[in-house]
């Protein structure tokens, strides 16, 4: 086994792979799909010399997302899979108008660019500095960070506007 | 209203912005109600966006099977994917991977991608699935009690309990093997939780002699592959067979 072999890296890179592709594929399928094919990506081509493997696996994951969007010629926007499944008692009260907001905000994040999106959940969902963002996406950090802002922006104005419309 | 746009104000909440640019809003957030405001309703974003992917990906893990076994006829099969020869190349992580050889997607994912029962691989009819087993099911049992080189029978298959070592997440896993007539199923599941194993690993490949038309592995370049992807999960050594009785009869609690 080579020297810098890390078994440990490149299996705790899942879940958070996992987790990124659900958030740009808003579908459990699409996501599966989504990291089915980073994962034989990164197994086919490797991961060049002095790459950090998660931020590597990450790009692939941006680059096959993109890719297979423009494949389909048509941006997948719409709702996600959160309101098809049936509220559990889990939920509690209330449960209905939280998987609601929910809904809201993947389908608000649907209808972001692409490059907003995966900066977003880059940070909010891996916690990411806009360093490593950058890394991923790369782009300059100044670039990073207004991608952030408008996407929050957008999203949080939009929730702020179905707020108010449904106090109407 | 303090002029703080939305863009400091976001990365303020990331926490990139320098020493002075965050006390000067640290600041202004003590007196500005609306700026406070504002910032909640950006931090907001992040903890739906969080909370929509938990619901999404409790949807994807896999349902723990209980009471009977969902394949009573065990013909084991894995999710196996065959590689292009060029899968094996010089790069520094590559995988037991060489031309012949099956990749198991549970490496790949850690058995956490697919949802019970999906399958990968022609032959649909799977008995060790990348799934969770209760210790009420045959495999499920046989996994919490069974000592190593210890075998059962179940289904149409003879399990055998190869040893038990901890796993990446420092769970204790144990590889196992189940026969049939025409395959062998080599897997390592791991304890998720209380009487709980999930499969996160199985390579099938056939047994010498019979037909092979899936077009899987033969047993010797799965025996490779598997023995290393095997190898790339564990953080100990196999146990020892004393140590692995005390784990077993203390119900995996040590």
């Amino acid at each position: 086994m080579p020297d810098n072999w890390d078994d440990n890296v490149l299996l705790s890179v899942l879940p958070s792979l996992r987790r990124f592709a659900l958030s740009l594929a808003r579908s459990t399928e699409d996501a599966e799909d989504l990291v089915q094919e980073v994962s034989l990506r990164v197994v086919r081509n490797g991961v060049p010399d002095g790459a950090n493997l998660k931020h590597w696996s990450f790009r692939v994951c941006k680059n096959v997302w993109i890719d297979q969007l423009r494949r389909k010629k048509v941006r997948t926007e719409g709702s996600a899979e959160i309101l098809t499944q049936s509220p559990t008692s889990e939920d509690g009260e209330g449960g209905l108008e939280r998987r609601s907001e929910l809904e809201s905000v993947m389908q608000i994040m649907s209808t972001l660019p692409e490059d907003q999106q995966i900066a977003l959940s880059l940070v909010a969902l891996e916690g990411m500095s806009y360093r490593e963002v950058s890394e991923v996406m790369e782009v300059p950090m100044g670039t990073v960070m207004s991608r952030i802002a408008r996407a929050r922006k957008q999203i949080a104005d939009r929730l702020a506007n179905q707020g108010e419309e449904a106090h109407d | 209203m303090t002029e703080i746009t939305d863009e400091k104000l976001s990365a303020f909440l990331d926490g990139e912005l320098p020493d002075n640019e965050t006390a000067a809003i640290e600041k202004a957030l003590e007196a500005d109600d609306a700026l406070a405001l504002r910032l909640e309703q950006l931090s907001g974003v992040d903890e739906l966006l969080r909370g929509a992917v938990d619901v999404l990906e409790n949807q994807m893990r896999p349902q723990a099977n209980s009471g009977s076994d969902p394949q009573p006829a065990i013909d084991p099969v894995s999710k196996v994917v065959k590689l292009p020869p060029q899968a094996a190349n010089d790069n520094w992580w590559r995988l037991p991977l060489t031309a012949s050889v099956a990749l198991v997607i549970g490496v790949i994912t850690g058995g956490t991608l697919f949802n019970a029962g999906s399958t990968v691989g022609p032959n649909a009819d799977s008995g060790v699935r990348l799934a969770s087993y209760t210790a009420e099911t045959s495999l499920g049992g046989f996994l919490e009690s069974a000592a190593s080189g210890e075998q059962l029978a179940i289904g149409n298959g003879q399990a055998e309990m190869r040893f038990t070592f901890l796993g990446s997440e420092g769970l204790p896993c144990r590889e196992f093997a189940v026969t049939t007539n025409a395959s062998t199923t080599q897997a390592v599941a791991c304890r998720a939780a209380e009487k709980t194993w999930n499969v996160e690993l199985a390579a099938k490949s056939a047994v010498a002699g019979s037909s092979n038309d899936a077009g899987y592995q033969t047993a010797s370049a799965g025996d490779e592959g598997f023995g290393q992807a095997v190898s790339a999960m564990m953080r100990s050594d196999a146990f020892s067979a004393e140590d692995e009785a005390d784990l077993i009869s203390s119900g995996w609690s040590k």
